[in-house]
């Protein structure tokens, strides 16, 4: 029995790195618009997947596998928000260190890979989206990177879809501008 | 929407989320396959809402007077048991001979009373009082996976006054040592 019992935990292993491979970078993207840091980025992520693993594994989750992704989303939003707020008392010490990163250049944690076109237009892009307020860009990149639909997003960030689609289009816009701007300034 | 808007929409289409390096696909399967060691962690226990929920507003009176008076009833039982085996009569002077030769004969070093010389007296707690001594900060403890927990360790005294119907107190302490997991902040 034991032997059988190993068997199927190298199955379900081997099958969380290939769904991770598979969906990783999506999730790994929307849990760096949430957070500040790369290393905090990767906890909420580690937290929310240890969620769905333990759900899935004792048999509570609801909705099959297609909701996977939108409780993967909803989790690590809420995990970044308590994030967050645990690390509001340290907010000035990083505050610091933000501007010291800023000053030096910034660390590079780049969100996109290179795009196969002229990647200065892609540095400016993820920069402008970077600067985005994070109700924008969350819309932003759950709809075009994480594959979701405007019901979905409302129903993870508890808003009408109505908003969401308002904010999506409020931070193309918004996109675009910075984009105008940047070639007007002659970074383009 | 707006053809420019539809171009920008297009371009970051095209952008590819950066892949998650094998690394860190390793370490998330493994927490993911680890998930019962970190089981403990559960959601509710990580944050305590303060203050609390409106569903768990009961009066603080009514919630700590409970558990202060199931204390308290405890301490009463103890206190009883203590005052019928603890509270002799003095001496009296046969007992003293009478144990000397006990002691000679049997080696033993336990104290016998005779019957009778044990009375039984009741005792009506008064007051109960819960104090916290001392409380140090220990280890950090690193769970495979999950948040780094600070070991506390919280020094106590229970201090209960009973007073017998002649009037008497009795004053009981009970020290206890209690060990607590807090979350641990880390930079």
């Amino acid at each position: 029995m034991a032997n059988v019992g190993i068997h199927v935990r190298r199955e379900e292993s081997s099958y969380w790195r290939e769904w991770l491979r598979e969906n990783g970078s999506r999730l790994l993207l929307f849990a760096r618009q949430q957070t500040r840091r790369q290393e905090d980025a990767e906890d909420v992520l580690q937290e929310a997947l240890v969620k769905l693993a333990r759900k899935v594994e004792e048999g509570s989750f609801v909705g099959g596998q297609k909701a996977w992704m939108p409780f993967l989303y909803t989790q690590i939003r809420r995990e970044a928000i308590d994030l967050g707020r645990r690390n509001d008392r340290r907010k000035r010490r990083e505050d610091i260190v933000v501007e010291d990163e800023k000053l030096q250049g910034g660390p590079d944690e780049s969100w996109f890979e290179c795009a196969g076109y002229g990647d200065e237009r892609r540095v400016l892009l993820e920069k402008a989206l970077k600067e985005l307020p994070g109700k924008f860009s969350e819309v932003i990149v759950m709809k075009l990177w994480g594959g979701r639909t405007f019901a979905e997003i409302g129903d993870i960030l508890e808003i009408s879809m109505n908003t969401v689609a308002s904010r999506y289009r409020y931070g193309i816009d918004a996109l675009r501008k910075n984009l105008s701007g940047a070639r007007f300034r002659g970074d383009l | 929407m707006d053809p420019e808007l539809q171009k920008i929409e297009a371009e970051l289409e095209r952008m590819s989320p950066g892949s998650m390096p094998e690394g860190m696909i390793s370490r998330m399967e493994a927490a993911m396959e680890g998930w019962r060691d970190v089981s403990w962690q559960d959601e509710e226990a990580k944050v305590v809402p303060f203050p609390r929920a409106k569903e768990e507003t009961v009066p603080q009176e009514e919630k700590s007077g409970r558990y202060l008076w199931a204390a308290v009833a405890g301490m009463a039982l103890l206190g009883a048991v203590a005052g019928m085996v603890m509270i002799p009569e003095p001496v009296p002077a046969g007992i003293a001979s009478n144990n000397s030769e006990i002691q000679r004969n049997s080696g033993s070093s336990g104290v016998r009373l005779k019957p009778g010389a044990v009375r039984t007296i009741e005792l009506a707690p008064k007051t109960a009082k819960r104090t916290i001594v001392d409380a140090t900060e220990r280890n950090v403890i690193i769970p495979n996976g999950a948040r780094p927990l600070r070991l506390m360790r919280v020094d106590l005294v229970d201090r209960v006054m009973f007073s017998s119907p002649g009037g008497e107190e009795f004053h009981l302490e009970v020290p206890s040592v209690n060990y607590q997991l807090v979350p641990a902040p880390t930079d």
